[in-house]
């Protein structure tokens, strides 16, 4: 695989920018799709998030700095195009983002692209029932098996602060999952 | 305050209480079992595969141009496009003499309006967190004396039953 400054630095440059930029799609189109699909949780929405992410991702390669490794810094911005994208869809309808977040959980049952069982829409459920910030940890570490040091430099925020989200999070989602086996 | 018995007779090995909270946490969230270990979604058959063509199409797009379509009397335009200039100086240069904008001339409705349209990705305990308490004198809603006879027009308007408020029956 490709050393991550070597892809910077061609991405950085005219002539070997097209090569590079496919290479960067290759490498992480379906980490980053995973990742922006459990947001936004619809097949389409995850893939407007995604190509947007890319093109944000290759027109704004000048300004990566390298102070973050570039797969945090792709993970932010695809976190961020999602939120956003999540705001946009809750002004155009006019709900509050729990609302949305309800209704998106619901629209799983009919949705093509979701192949889960009784307790994994029940567990999509959960999910969407919890505050943003824990959702974002719990998919990232349950998930995506990220490492709490990785999610810590995507989210910037610190390693404890992010085990008490994740903590509270699986609590929250036993206790809804409880609650409707009961 | 009684002295703690136990002080001195029982100790700890060296950093435990610096991992403590971390390890506390991990041990909390290793019951994770009754969870499905899958997420449930799938994507289109053969996706990914063409991710790559998509994505890359639409980065090298360039914005569309518009089309301007050439009249016979594009001469004119010049003329035109010199004394709307002119009038534009003019009426710049007479605007901004005026009175400096700043913000005490904002209209406190307009302030408002924006920040009712505008999303700030600001949550409500984040924007309490930024206003000055100082600026607020609370004690004017207590010194302020209110009307006798508004307070019982309100109470009229807004109490179904007046038994509940337990008046004094002698007043």
């Amino acid at each position: 695989m490709i050393a991550e400054e070597t892809l910077v630095q061609q991405l950085k440059q005219k002539d070997s920018q097209a090569r590079a930029f496919e290479v960067l799609i290759d490498t992480y189109k379906e980490r980053l799709y995973w990742h922006i699909r459990r947001i936004v949780l619809d097949h389409d929405d995850a893939d407007d998030v995604l190509q947007n992410t890319f093109i944000k991702v290759f027109k704004n390669i000048e300004g990566f700095k390298g102070d973050s490794k570039l797969y945090s810094w792709m993970y932010r911005i695809g976190t961020n195009e999602a939120l956003t994208f999540l705001k946009t869809k809750q002004r155009k309808l006019g709900v509050s983002n729990d609302e949305l977040q309800q209704r998106m959980a619901e629209n799983l049952q009919a949705d093509v692209y979701f192949e889960g069982d009784e307790i994994q829409l029940k567990l999509q459920k959960a999910i969407a029932s919890l505050p943003e910030k824990q959702k974002l940890v719990f998919n990232m570490k349950y998930f995506e098996a990220l490492k709490y040091e990785e999610i810590s430099e995507i989210l910037e925020t610190s390693v404890g602060g992010l085990k008490a989200s994740y903590h509270l999070a699986v609590k929250k989602i036993e206790s809804y999952l409880k609650e409707e086996q009961d | 305050m009684e002295e703690k018995k136990n002080d001195k007779a029982f100790k700890t090995p060296e950093g435990y209480f610096d991992g403590f909270k971390d390890r506390l946490l991990d041990k909390l969230a290793e019951g994770d079992s009754s969870l499905p270990d899958n997420d449930g979604f799938a994507v289109p058959e053969g996706y990914f595969d063409n991710l790559k063509e998509q994505t890359t199409a639409k980065a090298y797009e360039k914005p569309e141009s518009k089309v301007v379509q050439l009249h016979a009397y594009k001469k004119y335009y010049w003329a035109a496009a010199s004394v709307a200039a002119i009038f534009l100086l003019v009426l710049g240069l007479q605007i901004f003499q005026g009175e400096d904008i700043t913000f005490d001339s904002l209209a406190n409705t307009e302030i408002e309006d924006y920040l009712d349209a505008t999303d700030l990705g600001l949550s409500s305990y984040e924007i309490a967190e930024t206003v000055n308490l100082d600026e607020l004198d609370v004690q004017n809603i207590f010194e302020d004396q209110i009307n006798e006879e508004n307070i019982m027009d309100y109470l009229d308007e807004n109490i179904d039953d007046f038994d509940e408020l337990n008046l004094d029956t002698d007043e």
